[in-house]
């Protein structure tokens, strides 16, 4: 159920793994194992990706509007009887990860303050 | 010492996996995840469930190579799955069906103390229930632990995913060994940039000097052995290219549990003498603790070679390696290959067709024990399903004896999703209880498995219950929670009050509740079918090995292996050391026969070689027929109990100033002399072992086959040599003693106490013990296979009961009526053990589907069975349905007697 009538602040803090994927949508619509490939860029996550966990991240940050499936984009997969379901970002997906990196940086400031950078 | 074309042990012969297999694999485990995937709600997998799968088959695709690669892929998935389908249920649940209003956590708690409230007033309830389970998760975590430690752990050494173990292959006959020769490693060894490579070779010396004399492990290694696993000795130094030369320094890196146990873990123990069959070696550095490589070795000593000893062809070494940083072992391999080539064209005799394989050590270690571990994590898991089945079944029953509770909370204004909730809550609370106690099973489990399992099995020393495993417990507590607790729930969801109220008072219980609870029997049923006939395979197939003839009597028959030290024995010198020997033992009473010989049958160790014929066109060696060597004293024939079956055995003139005579087993006859009478014929070995010439062997008998290593392997074509004429300074005395006469072995290590103190025996055991040990694997698969598939016969058992039971309950009041009517007691047993039989024969069904799978995937473990025994397979069913039909007859018989008045006093 998109909320767009919430303030982008609404939704932090966001989940490191749920704001990777988002992250991952930045530029381009992406199909799930595309998401995995970019989130495994990062050596120490190779392999740690896992199906049910994206997807459920996946359908929690559609719900919340911050990512949409891609109506433009889409190919047909040899063999497959459906299509590979492609996601991008939204405007407000956008807003909140900007919201998301501010608040970081707050709290980064923090523990500057506290520990000394 | 010793020359010739020797194959230490040689592999079965076996391929790759190719790519096929790996292409089948992903189609079956997609269709597995399919399955898998039936755990979410209906409306998260119609969305993603497709995605799913197609992200899980890229990733089998990808990065499934290899079997130890698949099962970290699957555990990772089940993890995810375990975690992610119990969130994804707890959604859903607390969704209202209008969808977006969630409940609060206030709520969850105060389901969850009330869930943990009703559970605690019926204890009877909970405990069956919770007992249940507990059995399921104890032993699939104590299981999984095995798995985890044997099969799923890095091995303990820095980036060890890198280490390699290299084996030779024949490009042109296919086939490979992993014993290489010197030349080889050192050709390896500049193939590509980085690749670290070093070979090794066991060796049992007596170690002198330090208390009594001792028989210890060591390896004789080229240089670089520690760098290839990437690790450095923790005091003084590793063994350096310069150690490694013929006529090198005598210097040793010993092990840290050697360092403690016998040089005090002193620092300055670096530079002391330890002496090796009479020979002093300094020690030069303590290698960090841990570290055993090959074998639970005491000390690494160079190998001090000599290439024109033993040089091309002469694989007496296995090799080890280390892959570059980034590289893979696919490009090491093409490296290698051109390497391999060039010593085929400049050495075409004893590298012709070479090629070289590297497989991960991790690979290699576990390699045999793969298939049976997770042949036994299914097992496991049946019985957990077994259990979940029963819990529901249970779970469902209690839920259908409180719809009018339920009814009344929801008229009252408890919304559907509240009530199902609540359910909800009870079933984890309830599967807490379970994995808490199954915890503590599975840390009694884990070591009950660790004392059970074969000597043999590989990392035994690292398996336990960790972190991993209890996480593994936890999330396998709520999956389960999940699995049984989902279904009563929802259908306490979908029924409507007035229905439920409707039917509650009538009293009769639901048909869609029923059909339910058949078809879980039903699945229990089959399970229990497919395990029970697992068992009984591994029991036919023990005895089996029980009935093979072993070509020789192994009762009464004792030995221990020795070792000549060649430092103080020359090759005339052990021999007649063996001979005084063997006429001590002669002399202790009650012992009938003794001889000595070596690659005896199980024991450690064997020779293998080609051999050629005089009176044929000669042949290249790889293409010389095998034949496994057997240097033996005139006595073991008696001692052993072998057959003679023609022409003449050995006796005490066959020596090394007469021609040199040999005998043959059935087995070499009939592959290499079936032509001709074999007596009397000659043939050339390429090697010999205490004396310089190589003589021309006259065969002049033939003996009856033994079983050799394992009593399911079949005998290898074999020559039995006379030790006098061959000078083997390693044999096994073989001591046969009269009937039922006290051990032999006290006097007979007094005996050799006698003649040489510094030697020390190893291996002192009765031959019934060595050939117990053999089938060890057999009979540890057994017994867990037994206790599974006890356990799951009696959860089914009870299940059945239970449900049969519950029926009789709820139907009692129509049953009078029918009594009323006239029916007789036969009639009414008949129709409620029909409850229990009809869903039972369907699993039979179902069950013999499964065992045709199980069967297949036993295959490998079996011996002188079909997978598809029909004996084992009526057996086991038959024992089925007489379980089910104890468990339905009981309440049927109890039904029959029920009065025809208690149909009206109900009302």
């Amino acid at each position: 159920m998109p909320t767009n009538s919430e303030s982008p602040v609404d939704f932090l803090p966001l989940h490191p793994e749920s704001l990777r994927i988002l992250l991952a949508l930045r530029d381009e619509p992406l199909h799930g194992y595309a998401i995995v490939k970019v989130l495994e860029r990062d050596p120490e996550r190779a392999g740690r990706v896992l199906p049910a966990n994206l997807y459920r991240r996946m359908r929690t940050l559609r719900d919340q509007g911050l990512i949409a499936e891609s109506r433009a984009v889409g190919e047909a997969v040899e063999g497959a009887s459906e299509r590979r379901r492609y996601f991008e970002m939204t405007p407000v997906g956008r807003a909140v990860a900007r919201a998301e990196r501010e608040r970081l940086r707050g709290l980064l400031a923090e523990v500057e303050e506290a520990l000394g950078s | 010492m010793l020359s010739g074309n020797v194959c230490a042990a040689c592999s079965p012969r076996s391929k790759k996996p190719w790519v096929a297999d790996r292409m089948r694999d992903t189609k079956r485990g997609v269709r597995l995840y399919r399955l898998l995937l039936l755990t979410f709600p209906p409306a998260f997998r119609r969305e993603f469930g497709a995605d799913m799968t197609e992200l899980l088959a890229t990733r089998l695709e990808e990065e499934g190579r290899g079997a130890a690669a698949r099962t970290r892929i699957w555990l990772e998935v089940l993890g995810d799955l375990a975690t992610e389908v119990p969130k994804e249920w707890a959604r859903t649940i607390t969704m209202t069906p209008r969808g977006g209003e969630r409940m609060s956590m206030g709520g969850w708690f105060q389901d969850l103390r009330l869930g943990a409230r009703n559970l605690v007033r019926r204890p009877g309830f909970t405990a069956a229930a919770a007992g249940t389970l507990a059995l399921g998760i104890g032993a699939v975590v104590a299981l999984f632990s095995v798995v985890h430690g044997v099969l799923l752990t890095p091995l303990p050494y820095p980036d060890s995913e890198r280490v390699v173990v290299l084996w030779k292959t024949d490009i042109a006959r296919g086939g490979r060994s992993n014993t290489v020769d010197h030349p080889d490693i050192a050709a390896w060894r500049g193939a590509a940039p980085g690749f670290d490579l070093a070979g090794y070779a066991g060796s049992r010396p007596t170690l002198t000097g330090l208390g009594d004399p001792e028989v210890i492990e060591i390896a004789r290694v080229t240089h670089g052995l520690l760098s290839v696993f990437g690790v450095a000795p923790i005091l003084g130094r590793d063994l350096t290219e310069d150690d490694d030369v013929p006529d090198g320094p005598r210097v040793a890196v010993v092990s840290r549990d050697f360092w403690q146990s016998r040089l005090g873990a002193r620092p300055d123990a670096v530079g002391e003498l330890i002496e090796l069959n009479g020979e002093a070696w300094e020690v030069v550095g303590v290698a960090p603790p841990g570290f055993r490589f090959p074998d639970n070795t005491k000390a690494w000593v160079p190998r001090r070679h000599d290439v024109s000893d033993c040089g091309h062809g002469c694989n007496i070494m296995r090799a080890v390696g280390r892959l570059p940083s980034g590289s893979t072992a696919e490009a090491v391999e093409q490296r290698l290959a051109g390497v391999d080539r060039a010593l085929s064209e400049e050495f075409p005799d004893s590298h012709r067709d070479d090629g070289t394989d590297l497989q991960s050590m991790h690979e290699y270690l576990v390699a045999d024990v793969q298939t049976a571990l997770f042949i036994l994590m299914a097992a496991v898991g049946m019985v957990l399903l077994i259990a979940c089945a029963n819990v529901a079944n249970l779970m469902a029953v209690r839920a259908a004896g409180r719809t009018g509770e339920l009814a009344v909370r929801s008229a009252l204004g408890a919304s559907g999703g509240r009530l199902v909730r609540q359910l909800f809550a009870e079933a984890l609370v309830l599967a807490g209880f379970a994995g808490a106690a199954g915890l503590i099973l599975a840390a009694l489990g884990v070591e009950a498995l660790t004392a059970l399992a074969p000597s043999d099995l590989p990392r035994a020393d690292e398996i336990g219950l960790d972190g991993t495993s209890v996480a593994f417990g936890l999330a396998l507590t709520v999956f389960v929670a999940v699995l049984f607790g989902v279904m009563p729930a929802r259908r306490a969801a979908s029924t409507s009050v007035a229905t439920t109220l409707r039917s509650a008072e009538r009293g009769s219980g639901h048909h869609r509740a029923g059909l339910s609870r058949g078809l879980l029997l039903a699945g229990e049923v089959s399970l229990s079918l497919t395990l029970l006939l697992g068992a009984g395979l591994m029991f036919r197939t023990l005895q089996e090995m029980r009935s093979v003839d072993l070509g020789f009597r192994p009762d009464g028959v004792e030995r221990f292996r020795i070792s000549a030290p060649e430092s103080r024995y020359d090759t005339e010198g052990a021999l007649q050391f063996f001979d005084e020997l063997e006429d001590r033992l002669s002399a202790i009473p009650g012992v009938t026969a003794v001889g000595h010989g070596f690659g005896v049958p199980f024991s450690s160790g064997s020779i293998g070689t080609g051999m050629s014929f005089p009176d044929r066109p000669p042949v290249d060696e790889p293409d010389q027929p095998g034949v496994s060597v057997r240097p033996v004293s005139p006595g073991y024939l008696d001692a052993l109990g072998l057959k003679l079956v023609s022409g003449r055995w050995f006796n005490p003139s066959d020596r090394a100033d007469v021609p040199a005579v040999a005998v043959l087993n059935e087995a070499a006859v009939r592959a290499h002399m079936s032509d001709t009478d074999p007596i009397g014929r000659r043939f050339d070995l390429p090697m010999s072992w205490g004396f310089d010439e190589q003589p021309t062997w006259t065969v002049v008998g033939v003996v009856a086959d033994v079983r050799g290593r394992e009593s399911t392997q079949p005998e290898v074509p074999a020559v039995y040599l006379p030790n006098a004429q061959f000078g083997s300074n390693v044999v096994y005395f073989t001591i046969r003693r009269g009937n039922g006469g006290a051990s032999a072995l006290p006097a007979a290590r007094r005996a050799l106490a006698s003649l040489d103190p510094e030697i020390a025996p190893t291996g002192m055991e009765s031959l019934a013990e060595a050939i117990a040990r053999a089938s060890a694997d057999t009979r540890f698969y057994l017994t867990l296979l037994t206790v599974f598939s006890g356990l799951a016969l009696l959860l089914a058992g009870v299940g059945l009961y239970g449900v049969v039971a519950y029926t009789v309950s709820q139907r009692a009041r129509e049953i009078g009526i029918r009594r009323a009517l006239g029916a007789g007691e036969g009639n009414v047993v008949g129709m409620v053990m029909r409850q229990g039989v009809a869903p039972a024969v369907l699993g039979v069904v179902v069950g013999l589907g499964g065992a045709w799978y199980a069967g297949r995937a036993l295959s490998s473990l079996l011996y002188g069975i079909r997978p598809y025994d029909p004996l084992t397979l009526l057996s086991v069913t038959a024992l089925l349905l007489a379980v089910v039909a104890v468990a339905t007859l009981v309440p049927a018989r109890r039904a029959s007697r029920i009065a025809p008045a208690t149909a009206l006093r109900d009302d």
